[in-house]
């Protein structure tokens, strides 16, 4: 049934007239920051209000406009859109109180840009779970592209009226925005043309159960190539070999890789593999066209490689990137497979992934924050200076590898049985391999940080240095409550996954895709 | 509400009001400004009366006896009122413009003169404006193929004379080559005309469909493109493109882009409506020219570092989107190919005008010696970057709906490969387009801190409201065709959708 109502809209303005308020508020920075924590609450509060009505399988749209034929911005929420809008609203309340302790600690320029701007990506990805057909989408996914810009060359865009700076740091993080936008601006032009294409194809960009292309809407070459350029215009999936703006745009402050990995940007690409494969093409095209094996194997190949990639990088933060590209391609392989049970472990592997990766980058930020080590090599000993950083980082490190009761346990659970739903036993092996690719490279920082001796530096005071500095840092707990909270959710998820619905909300968009048999 | 004479008034007043200047000149002196200003406001209330008219279903068409083989016919149809009504705003919106810019350069060129001669020039440039809006008017209304061609000549003439006596650099030498070029163009829509006369005995274009399988209409249509894709500067018939739409005043600008992107409404008119089908043998070798033109057009953009050849430059390839439009020859890209033209010239007047602003206000035309120019200018970078989010076509504005109608055109007309191609790289070089605006952008309101020379200097401020607001109100109109182009291409769909 489908429920008229303003809903998404209010969920959407939210984070955008949050921008403005943050400009507004310039020069206070206290009240600066309350507007980004009260607005993040209040989408949280809003986007979640609408669970209880999808879950009893309502459909909630809210019309806006329609410029021309084929033209029509609407919002619709379905059960897939939320669990998107879900993770991402309620990883943004958590990601600014971490931010704010960042930003504060590090005492970094133009904070007034750094909050409007992550407001404006979390607008970006909260517009494209909700939107209801490609054009819609694509506003917003280049909206994101947009405001994430600012984010990513944060370094080296000096503040307002201020002489750039001209140090290597600085340079290195204008490279990374420069190839962060043109990788995605790119991108998004693909995007462009795959959407104009299908609507001359099909008559319609909205997302339907089952799909709106068929094997007769055009030949089988066009199809395919249809589907290149839609890959093409989701880079923000980070599949390989299109995926080395990923680790480039590492050079942002850690809060910024968080949003990029965990709470929106490539959150957004796999979001949009999924919407193509799901609910343009359709189950039943795809594997017409042998697609489904096509971007199985495509995922698979990413997943390996982005893994040996993460075992030879010392930096840490580089390496989460690695990982990140790893399991972005699992959801993809998940919903590659085609099979219930894989579409069911790619979906609920948005929110859970994202948890569990928060955890991990808020924790290298808080290892840079209080100690300056960025590098795995350096971080001998670790765990015994931040203790509680580093057992939150050990639990997302599991939930990577697969290790119940974590929640990453779930969703491999789920993929695995996919794979056998499938009756492609192969990528059953590719999971596995990449699993123990995980375990290899996770170990070794989980080891160096607890077992590994600290190097003896300028003699003396050893005693000092294994004090417990944690508690040190005034500000420091904004940014340990939300590692903790991510860290405890993560085994919440394992032990109740139909927490916030997400489990239902995945088992209901798939009972639809397969038309109530599963 | 009927007015009498209702087309002809459009294009006869502002002849009229140019003469009272003429005669005037030393009467009213630095006021003659305000006279265009007043003139097309009021052309533009006429047109607006016509256009109710006109949306309401109703045709417009009047006729006087001129001479023994033509009839002067003016029509106003769905097709030929909006992009008269559109142009005419610009106009008005240049004329404003035109005031105090005009002021600048006749100090800047005949600072050494008395005060008299000044005036004179002064006034001069005013009742030359006057002859574009009526000759563009008389284009989009004229009902046959003298007129037209009447009116194709007519507008090179102010040209040659504002390009010769206000220009910059090497005025004269350019001025030159945009009359032979403008003429040239004009002669060979006379020769097919002229054949067209051979053939049918009747220059009226509602007559032209009776031409339809004769075997000379490929040579017509020939002719009439070939002079009419210099007009276009269509690759390799550009050349005149950067050198004139770069020297002349800026604030003729937005007029020249229009003096070149209309001859895409000419063959609408004359060429595809009536011989829809005998044209299909040009659609793929436009779309080709067309293409070419428009990667071309993107890269010899991109090389420029004089902020004024960037924008001539653009236009190069810009006027070709509408072109691709028009050669797929399909109701929705011939549409998305005037919707286009329409979006084209609002963006551009806005692109040219701002750069004509920074030009006026720091005396620079090289963008390596500027930026951070945003710190003392924030309207005119708004204004830039309005503009080039219309060129480019991002989302919610006039640009992004007239690429969506076009490309949807030009993948149905070859549904096979070539359309897809064909759309595909088309889509791509918008990439091309928003490069080369935004990095323009960047280097002339954004790079690095302000020069010092240009920090201490208290000239260097926002231009005077006269100069801005007439382009913030183009940027309005743009986003508001852009976000609820229904009724503009309702107009359109009514004679278009015939074919």
């Amino acid at each position: 049934m489908i429920v008229e109502s303003i809903r998404p809209l209010l969920a959407i303005s939210c984070p955008f007239i949050c921008a403005f308020l943050i400009l507004l508020f310039r020069k206070r920075p206290n009240i600066r920051e309350s507007c980004t924590m009260f607005a993040s609450i209040l989408q949280f509060l809003i986007i979640f209000s609408m669970a209880p009505i999808i879950v009893e399988g309502n459909v909630i749209e809210c019309p806006l406009f329609t410029i021309f034929t084929g033209l029509d911005f609407i919002f619709k929420v379905d059960a897939f859109g939320l669990i998107f809008a879900i993770t991402s609203s309620s990883l943004w309340i958590l990601v600014s109180s971490y931010s704010i302790g960042y930003m504060r600690s590090l005492r970094e320029h133009a904070q007034t840009r750094y909050y409007a701007c992550f407001a404006l990506a979390i607008f970006g990805a909260v517009g494209i779970a909700m939107s209801k057909n490609l054009i819609t989408m694509y506003f917003f996914y280049e909206a994101l592209t947009i405001a994430t810009y600012p984010l990513v060359a944060h370094d080296g865009l000096p503040e307002w009226g201020h002489k750039a700076e001209e140090s290597d740091k600085a340079r290195e993080a204008r490279f990374a925005g420069r190839k962060y936008l043109a990788y995605l601006l790119t991108s998004g032009w693909c995007f462009f043309v795959a959407i104009v294409l299908t609507f001359y194809l099909t008559g319609t960009t909205d997302f339907e159960n089952g799909g709106i292309l068929t094997v007769a809407s055009a030949s089988r070459v066009t199809l395919m190539l249809l589907f290149a350029l839609f890959m093409l215009g989701s880079m923000k999936a980070a599949w390989m070999p299109f995926h080395s703006w990923l680790p480039t745009a590492m050079a942002a402050p850690t809060p910024v890789s968080a949003l990029l990995h965990a709470v929106a940007v490539v959150k957004a690409g796999v979001f949009v593999v999924v919407r193509i494969v799901c609910y343009i093409y359709g189950v039943d095209l795809m594997s017409a066209l042998g697609l489904g094996i096509i971007l199985a194997c495509l995922a698979s190949f990413t997943m390996i490689v982005a893994n040996l990639f993460a075992i030879g990088e010392d930096n840490l933060k580089r390496m989460l990137a690695y990982s990140t590209i790893n399991q972005l391609s699992f959801i993809i392989l998940g919903v590659a497979l085609l099979s219930p049970m894989g579409i069911t472990g790619a979906m609920i592997h948005i929110p859970f992934h994202g948890f569990m990766k928060i955890t991990l980058f808020l924790c290298a930020g808080a290892i840079m924050v209080v100690t300056g080590k960025r590098n795995i090599s350096e971080m001998a000993g670790i765990g015994r200076i931040m203790p509680v950083t580093m057992m939150a980082f050990t639990i997302a490190a599991f939930g990577m590898c697969g290790i119940p009761p974590i929640s990453g346990f779930i969703t491999k659970w789920y993929i695995c049985l996919g794979s056998m739903q499938a009756g492609v036993v192969a990528f059953l092996f590719v999971a596995v391999i990449s699993s123990l690719q995980d375990v290899v490279y996770y170990f070794r920082v989980i080891r160096t940080a607890f077992f590994g001796k600290p190097a003896e530096t300028n003699g003396g005071s050893g005693e000092e240095k294994t004090r417990n500095k944690e508690t040190e840092h005034p500000v420091y707990l904004f940014m340990l409550i939300p590692l903790a909270i991510t860290a405890i959710f993560s085994i919440m998820f394992c032990l109740f996954p139909h927490a916030f619905y997400i489990l239902d909300l995945a088992q209901m968009a798939v009972r639809d895709l397969f038309g109530g048999v599963v | 509400m009927m007015i009498p004479y209702i087309l002809l008034q459009t294009i006869v007043v502002p002849v009229i009001a140019s003469l009272i200047i003429i005669l005037t000149k030393y009467k009213i002196g630095r006021k003659s400004g305000w006279i265009p200003c007043i003139t097309l406001l009021y052309t533009n209330a006429l047109l607006c009366i016509a256009g109710i008219r006109v949306y309401q279903g109703a045709v417009i068409s009047e006729e006087y006896v001129w001479g023994p083989y033509v009839i002067f016919g003016l029509l106003a149809d769905g097709l030929s009122l909006p992009v008269a009504l559109i142009i005419n705003i610009i106009c008005t919106a240049l004329a404003f413009y035109s005031i105090h810019y005009v002021e600048h350069r006749t100090d800047i060129i005949y600072g050494e003169e008395d005060e008299k001669t000044k005036l004179s020039y002064y006034t001069t440039f005013f009742w030359l404006y006057l002859l574009f809006p009526a000759s563009f008017i008389g284009i989009c209304f004229a009902a046959n193929l003298i007129v037209i061609y009447l009116f194709i000549e007519l507008m090179v003439i102010p040209l040659y004379f504002i390009m010769s006596l206000f220009g910059y650099i090497e005025r004269f030498r350019v001025a030159v080559m945009c009359f032979l070029w403008g003429i040239v163009g004009g002669t060979f829509v006379l020769f097919g005309s002229v054949l067209v006369y051979s053939q049918i005995g009747t220059f009226e274009i509602s007559e032209l469909h009776t031409l339809a399988g004769n075997p000379l209409v490929i040579w017509i249509a020939l002719l009439i493109l070939l002079g009419l894709f210099t007009k276009l500067a269509v690759f390799p018939l550009h050349v005149w493109m950067p050198w004139v739409h770069a020297e002349h005043p800026t604030c003729i600008a937005g007029l020249l882009a229009i003096y070149a992107n209309i001859g895409a409404y000419v063959i609408v008119r004359v060429l595809i409506l009536p011989l829809h089908n005998d044209l299909k043998i040009f659609s793929i070798p436009i779309m080709i020219m067309a293409m070419i033109t428009i990667v071309y057009g993107a890269l010899l953009t991109l090389a420029q570092d004089d902020v004024k050849r960037l924008c001539a430059c653009s236009t190069i390839g810009q006027i070709s989107y509408s072109l691709v439009g028009l050669g797929a020859l399909t109701i929705w890209s011939i549409e998305g190919g005037m919707f286009y033209f329409l979006s084209h010239i609002l963006g551009k007047a806005i692109l040219f005008s701002t750069a004509g602003i920074v030009v006026y206000v720091t005396g620079i035309r090289d963008m390596n010696k500027m930026g951070g120019l945003i710190h003392k200018m924030p309207i005119a970078a708004t204004l830039w970057i309005s503009g080039s989010i219309i060129l480019t076509g991002v989302p919610l504005s006039s640009g992004f709906t007239g690429k969506w109608i076009l490309f949807t055109g030009v993948f149905g007309a070859y549904p096979t490969s070539f359309g897809l191609i064909i759309a595909i790289i088309g889509i791509f070089s918008t990439i091309l387009t928003g490069a080369y605006t935004f990095w323009a952008a960047y280097r002339i309101f954004f790079k690095g801190p302000l020069k010092p020379e240009l920090l201490n200097d208290p000239e260097i401020k926002d231009p005077p409201l006269t100069m801005s607001i007439p382009l913030l109100i183009l940027a309005v109109i743009s986003i508001i065709i852009g976000l609820y182009p229904k009724p503009l291409m309702d107009l359109f769909h009514s004679v278009i959708g015939l074919l």
